[in-house]
């Protein structure tokens, strides 16, 4: 009898294997703001949040390009950059939809051989960036969507309809699957997720939230952390300190990225590109960027402080204490005579 | 016989303050960086090996009271107890060897506030000495606080007297004051434990009485030599082990002709080595065992370092004048013209 129990579930795996149920090797796809390595010096930073950009020149009058990187694999640091022929081998589209929640044209272009999506910034708020793709592989339908929730501000262009333009967006027209970070009362044109913040993402399938479904999380720095969405179709997350300072990595400003995705899979019948599936598998992906603790660096100068001032105010104690003892010169003179 | 003689000799000749210098650099090496040599020597060092210091090679046995007594009763006096009592048979084991000279010759902190010593001679600053009743006094708040790092964590995760259990953020209390947690990683390169934690008000005082504690560590040994072994914990844990350590500092009382020279350069002050002549065991909760006593004691085997019977190094005539009067071998002082 005890044999019995690994051949059957040996069989059961092999059964789903070939009959296409179970597809693990289907890669995540994302859109990152950050460029290759060896492309670096080819791209520019914009604005405040930093948005990956064609190279900006002096009195530009037709705006800035705006450029995402589409990334495979579920590692923030390390997910390939995928080429213009691997991305064009798939069925994709590309939607971008601007502040005022406007579609406007986005296209897809290749920079070294990797693929890119590009958009003209005009407007300040978020900018929401999509790229969708969709396969067939044994019985399951596979639609991808990417998205990229993009703050676009330059503080020279002011700061007008802040409520409005910082509002989250979806389009479930267009976009069957996608997550939501949900919004802080005081999120503005320079608001950033800092270590140690809360916050709630709600992924939204076809406007509805989805609970029960299962929600991962990756930052640059290797921290994965899964979840599952509760009755409310909602998981919260908070940021972990997974940033060090060590002197040569003292800076206020360095961003990190981080990736969250979530997948699911429903029963329906159809045909893409003349191949029936029985099944859709939903993921859709959200990356965006995070800053170092804001109290990190506030608890270390307040330590550093009080650790200069005390040295300082004991050292002086310890001088006047030492004169105070000191005892005034005084001469004796004896005449031997008397 | 005659070679055996002559090896003593020059034992008892040496100059047992330059040979501590370099043992203390080269612990000093071993339990900072120790770790980026892949030695390991565990969780119940009696010195202070910083677990918060990247390089470290193991654990001072500090921590690993505070995190055994972080137990309930009915734990503690179970399989728990067990373990806590493996380790203080560990610590004992590594103590025995070395009884008190863990602090004089190993201790990372004690070395860099001797450190700190030698820079004020440089600068010619002159030192401070606690008068006989401060002396006795402050000797009492390393057994408060050895008490306290016991009972803080206990108290943590039990009721005591019927009182509301102690805050979660006084865990491992000492260490949250202990300036080695902050000095010894600063030699690996780690700048993070200079900080003042805002998560509570225990955390936030806390972290400002670490900052206070190690501000006051550096003007302390500066102007007072070894300041912080005063009121070392670990000196007072050590202190209940030390007549069973294999290494012993004893007397002969008869030969003392109480000149004073052993107190006065005992770095910690220490008093009652000149001023008793009855005891044998002259290792005091203060003493660090720097043998620097029997280095300017003039009396022939007055003051012996044994490692049980056998006799290590002595106090002789012929060794003090070598090291207190660089003329050579000769007795007469050297002339005034003559550099020193």
């Amino acid at each position: 009898m005890k044999i019995l129990k690994p051949i059957f579930c040996s069989l059961l795996v092999l059964i789903l294997l070939f009959t296409g149920r179970v597809n693990a090797s289907e890669k995540i796809v994302w859109l990152s703001n950050v460029p290759p390595k060896s492309l670096k010096k080819t791209v520019s930073k914009y604005g405040m949040h930093r948005l990956c950009a064609a190279p900006i020149k002096r009195n530009m009058s037709k705006g800035i390009q705006i450029i995402q990187w589409v990334r495979s694999g579920t590692s923030v640091a390390h997910s390939a950059y995928v080429s213009i022929d691997q991305l064009k081998k798939r069925k994709f589209n590309i939607f971008c939809f601007s502040p005022s929640s406007k579609r406007i044209i986005a296209k897809l272009a290749s920079l070294g051989g990797k693929s890119v999506l590009k958009f003209l910034d005009y407007e300040e708020g978020y900018f929401n960036l999509y790229l969708v793709t969709r396969r067939v592989s044994g019985d399951t339908l596979y639609i991808n969507i990417a998205k990229a929730e993009l703050l676009s501000h330059s503080c020279r262009n002011g700061h007008k309809n802040v409520r409005k333009a910082v509002k989250p967006k979806i389009f479930p027209k267009d976009i069957p699957f996608e997550i939501v970070r949900k919004r802080r009362l005081n999120e503005n044109f320079h608001f950033n997720i800092s270590s140690g913040d809360r916050f709630t993402y709600q992924p939204l399938f076809y406007g509805k939230p989805v609970s029960g479904i299962l929600v991962n999380m990756n930052t640059e720095k290797g921290w994965t952390k899964k979840m599952t969405t509760d009755d409310e179709g909602n998981v919260e997350v908070q940021f972990i300190q997974d940033y060090f300072s060590k002197w040569s990595e003292v800076r206020k400003r360095r961003i990190y990225y981080y990736l969250i995705y979530a997948g699911f899979t429903v029963p329906e019948m159809g045909k893409f590109q003349n191949k029936p599936y029985s099944y859709v598998h939903y993921t859709t992906s959200l990356s965006d960027s995070y800053y170092p603790s804001r109290t990190m660096y506030l608890s270390k100068v307040w330590g550093l402080v009080i650790f200069v001032v005390t040295l300082i105010v004991i050292a002086v104690g310890i001088f006047v204490f030492r004169e105070r003892r000191k005892k005034p010169y005084k001469e004796y003179v004896f005449d031997e005579s008397e | 016989m005659k070679a055996n003689k002559k090896i003593i000799k020059y034992i008892n000749n040496t100059n047992l303050s330059r040979f501590r210098f370099w043992f203390q650099i080269f612990s000093f090496i071993i339990f900072v960086y120790g770790s980026y040599f892949l030695i390991d020597l565990g969780q119940n060092i009696p010195t202070f090996a910083c677990p918060y210091n990247p390089g470290s090679p193991g654990t001072c046995f500090l921590i690993s009271i505070q995190h055994q007594m972080h137990t309930t009763w009915s734990a503690l006096f179970s399989w728990r107890g067990v373990g806590f009592l493996t380790s203080l048979l560990s610590f004992v084991l590594f103590f025995v060897l070395f009884n008190k000279a863990w602090c004089g010759f190993m201790c990372p902190l004690g070395t860099i506030q001797d450190w700190i010593t030698k820079l004020r001679n440089r600068l010619g600053i002159r030192f401070s000495n606690y008068d006989e009743k401060s002396f006795k006094k402050l000797s009492w708040i390393k057994y408060v606080l050895l008490v306290l790092l016991v009972f803080i964590p206990l108290a943590i995760a039990n009721s005591i007297f019927g009182l509301p259990k102690v805050s979660h953020d006084m865990m491992s209390p000492f260490c949250q004051i202990c300036p080695a947690r902050i000095i010894l990683p600063l030699f690996s390169g780690d700048t993070s434990q200079i900080f003042i934690n805002f998560r509570s008000t225990v955390t936030l005082v806390m972290s400002l009485l670490a900052i206070l504690v190690l501000a006051l560590f550096f003007i302390g040994a500066f102007v007072k030599k070894r300041f912080f072994c005063f009121f070392c914990p670990m000196s007072a844990l050590q202190y209940l082990f030390s007549k069973i350590g294999i290494l012993r500092l004893t007397k002969v009382g008869d030969k003392c002709t109480r000149c004073g020279n052993c107190s006065r350069v005992c770095d910690m002050g220490i008093l009652s080595i000149a001023e008793d002549v009855t005891s044998v065991n002259v290792v005091t909760d203060n003493c660090m065992m720097c043998f620097k006593c029997v280095e300017a004691c003039p009396e022939e085997g007055c003051l012996d370092v044994k490692v049980l019977n056998f006799k290590l190094f002595s106090s002789t005539e012929e060794g003090f004048f070598k090291r207190f009067n660089p003329a050579g071998d000769s007795k007469e002082l050297p002339p005034s013209n003559q550099k020193i």
